[in-house]
Protein backbone atom coordinates (compact mmCIF):
# COMPACT_ATOMS: atom_id res chain seq x y z
CA UNK A 1 0.00 0.00 0.00
CA UNK A 2 1.58 3.41 -0.81
CA UNK A 3 0.19 6.74 0.54
CA UNK A 4 0.05 9.92 -1.48
CA UNK A 5 3.49 12.00 -1.12
CA UNK A 6 1.41 15.37 -0.85
CA UNK A 7 -0.28 14.61 2.27
CA UNK A 8 0.57 14.54 5.96
CA UNK A 9 -0.07 11.95 8.23
CA UNK A 10 -0.70 11.50 11.88
CA UNK A 11 -0.08 7.97 14.33
CA UNK A 12 -4.35 7.82 14.25
CA UNK A 13 -4.28 7.47 10.47
CA UNK A 14 -5.62 10.30 9.21
CA UNK A 15 -4.46 12.68 6.59
CA UNK A 16 -3.99 16.56 6.36
CA UNK A 17 -3.72 17.96 2.84
CA UNK A 18 -2.71 21.90 3.53
CA UNK A 19 -3.32 24.76 1.73
CA UNK A 20 -2.30 28.02 2.70
CA UNK A 21 -4.37 27.89 5.95
CA UNK A 22 -6.93 25.39 5.02
CA UNK A 23 -6.23 21.92 6.12
CA UNK A 24 -8.28 19.47 4.78
CA UNK A 25 -8.80 15.92 6.40
CA UNK A 26 -9.66 12.38 5.91
CA UNK A 27 -8.58 8.97 6.75
CA UNK A 28 -6.18 6.37 5.11
CA UNK A 29 -6.38 3.62 3.19
CA UNK A 30 -5.16 1.73 5.99
CA UNK A 31 -8.03 2.98 8.40
CA UNK A 32 -10.58 2.21 5.96
CA UNK A 33 -9.27 -1.27 5.64
CA UNK A 34 -8.88 -2.29 8.77
CA UNK A 35 -12.22 -0.89 9.89
CA UNK A 36 -14.03 -3.14 7.47
CA UNK A 37 -17.45 -2.12 5.91
CA UNK A 38 -18.44 1.59 7.01
CA UNK A 39 -21.67 2.25 8.75
CA UNK A 40 -21.97 5.91 9.21
CA UNK A 41 -20.02 8.75 10.09
CA UNK A 42 -20.76 11.19 13.01
CA UNK A 43 -18.76 14.79 12.42
CA UNK A 44 -18.22 17.28 13.88
CA UNK A 45 -20.22 20.61 12.40
CA UNK A 46 -19.64 23.89 10.74
CA UNK A 47 -17.70 26.46 13.17
CA UNK A 48 -16.49 24.34 16.05
CA UNK A 49 -13.45 23.64 17.14
CA UNK A 50 -10.65 20.68 16.95
CA UNK A 51 -7.80 20.01 18.42
CA UNK A 52 -4.84 18.83 17.15
CA UNK A 53 -4.86 15.04 18.35
CA UNK A 54 -8.31 15.22 19.74
CA UNK A 55 -11.58 13.58 17.84
CA UNK A 56 -13.51 15.48 15.19
CA UNK A 57 -16.01 12.61 14.76
CA UNK A 58 -16.98 9.12 14.61
CA UNK A 59 -17.00 6.29 12.43
CA UNK A 60 -18.94 3.25 12.82
CA UNK A 61 -18.47 -0.21 11.02
CA UNK A 62 -20.50 -3.43 11.02
CA UNK A 63 -19.00 -4.29 14.88
CA UNK A 64 -16.77 -1.06 15.66
CA UNK A 65 -16.82 2.69 16.40
CA UNK A 66 -13.79 4.53 15.91
CA UNK A 67 -12.85 8.07 16.97
CA UNK A 68 -11.66 10.40 14.15
CA UNK A 69 -8.67 12.29 15.50
CA UNK A 70 -7.58 15.61 13.75
CA UNK A 71 -4.07 15.95 12.76
CA UNK A 72 -4.58 19.90 13.31
CA UNK A 73 -6.47 22.60 15.76
CA UNK A 74 -8.51 24.93 14.39
CA UNK A 75 -12.13 26.07 13.63
CA UNK A 76 -14.26 23.42 11.09
CA UNK A 77 -14.77 25.76 8.27
CA UNK A 78 -16.24 23.11 5.50
CA UNK A 79 -17.94 19.47 6.36
CA UNK A 80 -18.27 16.70 3.98
CA UNK A 81 -22.32 16.12 4.00
CA UNK A 82 -21.99 14.27 0.91
CA UNK A 83 -20.34 11.10 2.60
CA UNK A 84 -23.33 10.95 5.38
CA UNK A 85 -25.24 9.65 2.23
CA UNK A 86 -23.26 7.83 0.85
CA UNK A 87 -19.92 6.15 2.98
CA UNK A 88 -19.02 3.78 0.27
CA UNK A 89 -17.38 6.44 -1.51
CA UNK A 90 -15.10 5.75 1.48
CA UNK A 91 -14.32 2.39 -0.20
CA UNK A 92 -12.70 3.71 -3.23
CA UNK A 93 -12.04 7.05 -3.00
CA UNK A 94 -10.48 8.10 0.54
CA UNK A 95 -8.41 10.91 -0.53
CA UNK A 96 -10.55 13.17 -2.44
CA UNK A 97 -14.11 12.37 -2.53
CA UNK A 98 -13.51 11.01 0.68
CA UNK A 99 -12.75 14.04 2.69
CA UNK A 100 -14.24 14.80 5.93
CA UNK A 101 -13.73 18.38 7.00
CA UNK A 102 -11.90 21.06 6.16
CA UNK A 103 -10.25 23.20 9.38
CA UNK A 104 -8.19 26.84 9.33
CA UNK A 105 -5.63 25.68 11.11
CA UNK A 106 -4.58 28.16 13.70
CA UNK A 107 -0.59 27.30 14.03
CA UNK A 108 1.54 26.17 11.37
CA UNK A 109 4.09 24.77 13.78
CA UNK A 110 1.61 21.69 14.46
CA UNK A 111 2.27 20.15 11.09
CA UNK A 112 5.63 19.79 12.40
CA UNK A 113 4.25 16.91 14.82
CA UNK A 114 2.80 15.51 11.16
CA UNK A 115 4.47 12.41 9.50
CA UNK A 116 5.11 12.37 5.88
CA UNK A 117 3.96 9.63 3.59
CA UNK A 118 7.10 7.44 4.44
CA UNK A 119 7.29 7.91 8.05
CA UNK A 120 3.57 6.89 7.54
CA UNK A 121 4.21 3.41 5.45
CA UNK A 122 6.91 2.66 7.73
CA UNK A 123 4.25 2.92 11.10
CA UNK A 124 1.80 0.78 8.97
CA UNK A 125 3.93 -1.91 7.94
CA UNK A 126 5.24 -1.68 12.03
CA UNK A 127 1.12 -2.41 12.73
CA UNK A 128 0.76 -4.98 10.36
CA UNK A 129 4.01 -6.76 11.45
CA UNK A 130 6.25 -6.45 8.47
CA UNK A 131 8.88 -4.51 10.19
CA UNK B 1 5.22 -13.46 32.55
CA UNK B 2 3.04 -9.84 31.84
CA UNK B 3 0.04 -9.07 34.10
CA UNK B 4 -3.26 -7.82 33.05
CA UNK B 5 -5.69 -5.98 35.78
CA UNK B 6 -8.87 -8.05 36.64
CA UNK B 7 -11.74 -5.78 38.04
CA UNK B 8 -14.09 -6.97 40.64
CA UNK B 9 -16.59 -9.41 39.26
CA UNK B 10 -19.99 -7.44 39.93
CA UNK B 11 -23.70 -6.82 39.17
CA UNK B 12 -24.49 -3.54 38.19
CA UNK B 13 -27.51 -2.19 36.45
CA UNK B 14 -26.82 -1.33 32.81
CA UNK B 15 -26.09 2.25 32.89
CA UNK B 16 -23.30 1.81 35.74
CA UNK B 17 -22.18 -1.18 33.39
CA UNK B 18 -21.59 1.05 30.73
CA UNK B 19 -20.37 4.19 32.57
CA UNK B 20 -17.19 0.96 34.10
CA UNK B 21 -16.72 0.13 30.64
CA UNK B 22 -16.37 3.93 28.99
CA UNK B 23 -14.33 5.27 32.22
CA UNK B 24 -11.70 2.05 32.16
CA UNK B 25 -11.59 2.97 28.27
CA UNK B 26 -10.82 6.50 28.53
CA UNK B 27 -8.31 6.29 31.58
CA UNK B 28 -6.40 3.23 29.24
CA UNK B 29 -6.67 6.55 26.67
CA UNK B 30 -5.28 9.48 28.68
CA UNK B 31 -2.68 7.02 30.96
CA UNK B 32 -2.16 3.93 29.52
CA UNK B 33 -1.64 1.10 31.97
CA UNK B 34 -2.00 -2.52 31.35
CA UNK B 35 -4.73 -4.75 29.52
CA UNK B 36 -8.02 -4.59 31.99
CA UNK B 37 -10.66 -7.53 31.88
CA UNK B 38 -13.25 -7.26 33.68
CA UNK B 39 -16.25 -9.54 34.06
CA UNK B 40 -19.88 -8.19 35.16
CA UNK B 41 -23.75 -9.10 35.29
CA UNK B 42 -27.06 -6.92 35.27
CA UNK B 43 -28.89 -6.25 37.76
CA UNK B 44 -32.05 -6.39 35.82
CA UNK B 45 -32.68 -6.57 32.02
CA UNK B 46 -31.58 -4.26 29.61
CA UNK B 47 -31.44 -3.74 25.61
CA UNK B 48 -28.49 -2.12 25.07
CA UNK B 49 -28.26 -0.67 21.19
CA UNK B 50 -25.35 -0.23 19.23
CA UNK B 51 -23.62 3.65 19.31
CA UNK B 52 -24.95 4.41 15.69
CA UNK B 53 -28.71 2.75 16.08
CA UNK B 54 -31.86 3.92 15.29
CA UNK B 55 -33.33 3.06 19.14
CA UNK B 56 -37.30 3.63 17.86
CA UNK B 57 -36.65 1.92 14.48
CA UNK B 58 -34.59 -1.06 15.92
CA UNK B 59 -36.36 -1.39 19.58
CA UNK B 60 -39.44 -2.30 20.70
CA UNK B 61 -40.21 0.46 23.66
CA UNK B 62 -43.90 -0.05 24.14
CA UNK B 63 -42.70 -3.82 25.43
CA UNK B 64 -39.47 -2.64 26.85
CA UNK B 65 -41.67 -0.40 29.18
CA UNK B 66 -44.58 -2.43 30.38
CA UNK B 67 -41.50 -4.55 31.42
CA UNK B 68 -39.12 -2.44 33.28
CA UNK B 69 -36.35 -2.72 30.64
CA UNK B 70 -33.71 -0.33 30.26
CA UNK B 71 -32.52 0.78 26.86
CA UNK B 72 -28.84 2.07 27.07
CA UNK B 73 -26.72 3.22 24.04
CA UNK B 74 -23.44 1.63 24.54
CA UNK B 75 -20.12 3.64 23.57
CA UNK B 76 -19.31 0.44 21.11
CA UNK B 77 -20.70 -0.34 17.72
CA UNK B 78 -23.20 -3.04 16.51
CA UNK B 79 -26.71 -4.03 16.83
CA UNK B 80 -28.89 -4.50 19.74
CA UNK B 81 -28.47 -7.14 22.37
CA UNK B 82 -31.20 -8.20 25.38
CA UNK B 83 -28.77 -8.46 28.49
CA UNK B 84 -30.52 -10.55 31.25
CA UNK B 85 -28.79 -14.34 31.93
CA UNK B 86 -25.28 -13.95 30.44
CA UNK B 87 -21.63 -13.48 31.32
CA UNK B 88 -20.53 -9.92 29.72
CA UNK B 89 -16.75 -9.58 29.29
CA UNK B 90 -14.80 -6.60 29.00
CA UNK B 91 -11.11 -5.85 27.34
CA UNK B 92 -9.63 -2.46 26.93
CA UNK B 93 -5.79 -2.25 26.00
CA UNK B 94 -3.39 -0.79 23.52
CA UNK B 95 -3.82 -1.86 19.86
CA UNK B 96 -0.31 -2.27 19.76
CA UNK B 97 0.35 -4.53 22.70
CA UNK B 98 0.69 -7.88 21.30
CA UNK B 99 -1.05 -9.98 19.93
CA UNK B 100 -3.33 -7.28 19.56
CA UNK B 101 -2.60 -5.09 16.44
CA UNK B 102 -4.09 -2.30 14.71
CA UNK B 103 -6.71 -4.35 12.43
CA UNK B 104 -9.56 -5.11 14.24
CA UNK B 105 -10.13 -8.50 12.90
CA UNK B 106 -6.77 -9.12 14.93
CA UNK B 107 -8.20 -7.92 18.25
CA UNK B 108 -11.43 -10.20 17.62
CA UNK B 109 -9.64 -13.01 16.81
CA UNK B 110 -7.03 -12.90 19.63
CA UNK B 111 -10.03 -12.23 22.27
CA UNK B 112 -11.87 -15.47 20.47
CA UNK B 113 -9.59 -17.60 21.11
CA UNK B 114 -9.32 -16.67 25.05
CA UNK B 115 -12.51 -17.39 24.96
CA UNK B 116 -12.95 -20.57 23.06
CA UNK B 117 -10.07 -22.06 25.52
CA UNK B 118 -12.64 -20.59 28.54
CA UNK B 119 -15.82 -22.35 27.32
CA UNK B 120 -13.27 -25.63 26.67
CA UNK B 121 -13.22 -26.07 30.29
CA UNK B 122 -16.67 -26.31 30.50
CA UNK B 123 -16.74 -28.77 27.93
CA UNK B 124 -18.09 -26.64 25.30
CA UNK B 125 -16.54 -26.31 21.77
CA UNK B 126 -16.34 -22.91 20.28
CA UNK B 127 -15.11 -22.02 17.23
CA UNK B 128 -15.21 -19.13 14.75
CA UNK B 129 -17.50 -18.17 12.80
CA UNK B 130 -15.85 -17.77 9.07
CA UNK B 131 -18.30 -15.85 7.59
CA UNK B 132 -21.47 -14.32 8.63
CA UNK B 133 -25.15 -15.98 8.30
CA UNK B 134 -26.46 -14.42 4.82
CA UNK B 135 -29.92 -15.35 5.52
CA UNK B 136 -31.39 -13.27 8.28
CA UNK B 137 -34.67 -13.52 9.01
CA UNK B 138 -36.68 -10.38 8.27
CA UNK B 139 -37.22 -7.71 10.85
CA UNK B 140 -34.05 -9.26 13.09
CA UNK B 141 -31.73 -7.77 11.25
CA UNK B 142 -31.16 -5.26 14.07
CA UNK B 143 -30.29 -7.60 16.43
CA UNK B 144 -26.86 -9.01 17.76
CA UNK B 145 -27.65 -12.15 18.03
CA UNK B 146 -29.58 -12.79 15.33
CA UNK B 147 -26.55 -11.59 12.89
CA UNK B 148 -23.28 -14.20 13.50
CA UNK B 149 -20.33 -12.14 12.09
CA UNK B 150 -17.08 -13.42 10.94
CA UNK B 151 -14.88 -13.94 13.58
CA UNK B 152 -17.93 -14.14 16.23
CA UNK B 153 -18.16 -17.91 18.55
CA UNK B 154 -20.50 -20.62 17.43
CA UNK B 155 -21.24 -23.67 18.87
CA UNK B 156 -22.74 -26.65 16.81
CA UNK B 157 -23.22 -23.33 14.32
CA UNK B 158 -25.50 -21.24 16.85
CA UNK B 159 -24.20 -18.18 18.02
CA UNK B 160 -23.20 -18.47 21.84
CA UNK B 161 -21.02 -14.78 22.25
CA UNK B 162 -21.72 -10.91 20.74
CA UNK B 163 -18.94 -8.82 21.16
CA UNK B 164 -18.18 -5.19 19.68
CA UNK B 165 -15.64 -2.59 20.04
CA UNK B 166 -14.87 1.10 20.31
CA UNK B 167 -11.20 2.22 19.23
CA UNK B 168 -9.89 5.77 20.13
CA UNK B 169 -6.41 6.83 19.91
CA UNK B 170 -4.37 3.30 20.04
CA UNK B 171 -6.90 1.67 22.62
CA UNK B 172 -9.43 0.16 22.43
CA UNK B 173 -12.54 -1.47 24.44
CA UNK B 174 -13.90 -4.66 23.34
CA UNK B 175 -17.23 -6.15 24.99
CA UNK B 176 -19.15 -9.24 24.59
CA UNK B 177 -22.18 -11.31 25.47
CA UNK B 178 -21.83 -14.65 26.81
CA UNK B 179 -25.36 -16.24 26.61
CA UNK B 180 -25.73 -18.73 30.03
CA UNK B 181 -29.28 -19.11 29.05
CA UNK B 182 -31.68 -17.65 26.12
CA UNK B 183 -34.72 -16.56 25.91
CA UNK B 184 -36.09 -16.61 22.36
CA UNK B 185 -39.58 -15.02 23.18
CA UNK B 186 -38.00 -12.19 24.81
CA UNK B 187 -35.21 -11.67 22.45
CA UNK B 188 -37.82 -10.89 19.88
CA UNK B 189 -40.12 -9.33 21.42
CA UNK B 190 -37.92 -6.40 22.61
CA UNK B 191 -37.06 -5.49 18.80
CA UNK B 192 -39.42 -3.51 16.26
CA UNK B 193 -40.79 -6.05 13.70
CA UNK B 194 -42.77 -4.84 10.57
CA UNK B 195 -42.60 -8.11 8.90
CA UNK B 196 -42.75 -11.97 9.53
CA UNK B 197 -44.70 -13.97 12.44
CA UNK B 198 -43.81 -14.04 15.67
CA UNK B 199 -43.65 -17.98 15.91
CA UNK B 200 -41.18 -17.76 13.17
CA UNK B 201 -39.18 -15.37 14.37
CA UNK B 202 -38.68 -17.51 17.66
CA UNK B 203 -38.10 -20.47 15.72
CA UNK B 204 -34.65 -18.94 13.90
CA UNK B 205 -33.83 -17.77 17.15
CA UNK B 206 -33.63 -20.65 18.79
CA UNK B 207 -31.88 -22.13 15.68
CA UNK B 208 -29.57 -19.45 15.60
CA UNK B 209 -28.84 -18.97 18.99
CA UNK B 210 -27.30 -21.35 21.69
CA UNK B 211 -26.38 -20.72 25.32
CA UNK B 212 -23.93 -21.99 27.45
CA UNK B 213 -26.33 -24.34 30.19
CA UNK B 214 -27.18 -26.04 26.92
CA UNK B 215 -23.46 -27.49 26.00
CA UNK B 216 -21.68 -27.20 29.39
CA UNK B 217 -20.31 -31.13 30.37
CA UNK B 218 -19.78 -29.98 33.69
CA UNK B 219 -22.06 -28.00 36.71
CA UNK B 220 -21.37 -24.21 36.99
CA UNK B 221 -22.63 -21.01 38.25
CA UNK B 222 -22.01 -17.41 37.11
CA UNK B 223 -18.56 -17.01 38.77
CA UNK B 224 -17.07 -20.13 38.03
CA UNK B 225 -17.81 -19.35 34.23
CA UNK B 226 -16.03 -16.24 34.73
CA UNK B 227 -13.48 -17.57 36.42
CA UNK B 228 -12.81 -19.91 33.84
CA UNK B 229 -13.06 -18.00 30.95
CA UNK B 230 -10.57 -15.59 32.78
CA UNK B 231 -8.23 -18.93 33.05
CA UNK B 232 -8.65 -19.05 28.94
CA UNK B 233 -7.57 -15.48 28.91
CA UNK B 234 -4.42 -16.20 30.84
CA UNK B 235 -3.37 -19.24 29.28
CA UNK B 236 -4.02 -17.74 25.84
CA UNK B 237 -2.28 -14.03 25.87
CA UNK B 238 0.43 -15.83 28.69
CA UNK B 239 -0.50 -13.73 31.18
CA UNK B 240 -1.39 -13.71 34.86
CA UNK B 241 -4.56 -11.24 36.15
CA UNK B 242 -4.49 -9.70 39.07
CA UNK B 243 -7.65 -8.15 41.01
CA UNK B 244 -7.73 -4.65 41.47
CA UNK B 245 -9.98 -2.10 42.19
CA UNK B 246 -10.84 0.72 39.38
CA UNK B 247 -8.54 3.65 40.21
CA UNK B 248 -9.65 6.91 41.50
CA UNK B 249 -9.78 8.66 38.34
CA UNK B 250 -11.68 6.31 36.71
CA UNK B 251 -14.43 6.47 39.70
CA UNK B 252 -14.28 10.12 38.92
CA UNK B 253 -15.30 9.54 35.48
CA UNK B 254 -17.07 6.55 35.99
CA UNK B 255 -19.96 8.93 37.78
CA UNK B 256 -18.90 11.62 35.14
CA UNK B 257 -20.56 9.84 32.53
CA UNK B 258 -22.97 8.42 34.57
CA UNK B 259 -24.81 11.38 35.32
CA UNK B 260 -23.92 13.33 31.44
CA UNK B 261 -24.75 10.58 29.75
CA UNK B 262 -25.84 7.17 30.35
CA UNK B 263 -28.81 8.22 32.48
CA UNK B 264 -29.50 10.74 30.08
CA UNK B 265 -32.37 10.10 27.30
CA UNK B 266 -30.46 12.12 25.19
CA UNK B 267 -27.97 9.92 24.52
CA UNK B 268 -29.96 7.26 25.02
CA UNK B 269 -32.61 7.78 22.77
CA UNK B 270 -30.70 10.12 20.43
CA UNK B 271 -26.79 9.53 20.80
CA UNK B 272 -26.26 12.70 21.50
CA UNK B 273 -24.32 13.98 24.96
Amino acid sequence: MSYPDDLLYTRDHTWARVDDTTVTIGITDFAQESLGEIISIDLYPLDSSVKQGEPFGIIESDKTTAELISPVSGDIISVNEDIFDDVGVLECDVYDAGWMIAVEIQDLGELDNLLDCDDYEELVDQAEGRR
Amino acid sequence: MQTWRLLPFERLDGYENMAVDEAVFRESVLSGGPPTLRFYLWKRPVVTIGYGQDVVAEVNLEFCGERNIDIIRRPTGGKAVYHDAELTYSVVASQARPPFKEDIVTTYRAIAACLILGLDRLGIAAELAERGLPDVKDSLEGCCFAVPYRNELLVEGAKICGSAQARSRGHFLQHGSILIDFDALTTSRVMTHTKSDEKDRVRYLERAVTCVRKHAKREFNEETLAHVIGEGFEEEMNMKLQEEELTLNEQTLKKKLLSGKYLTQKWNLEGRT
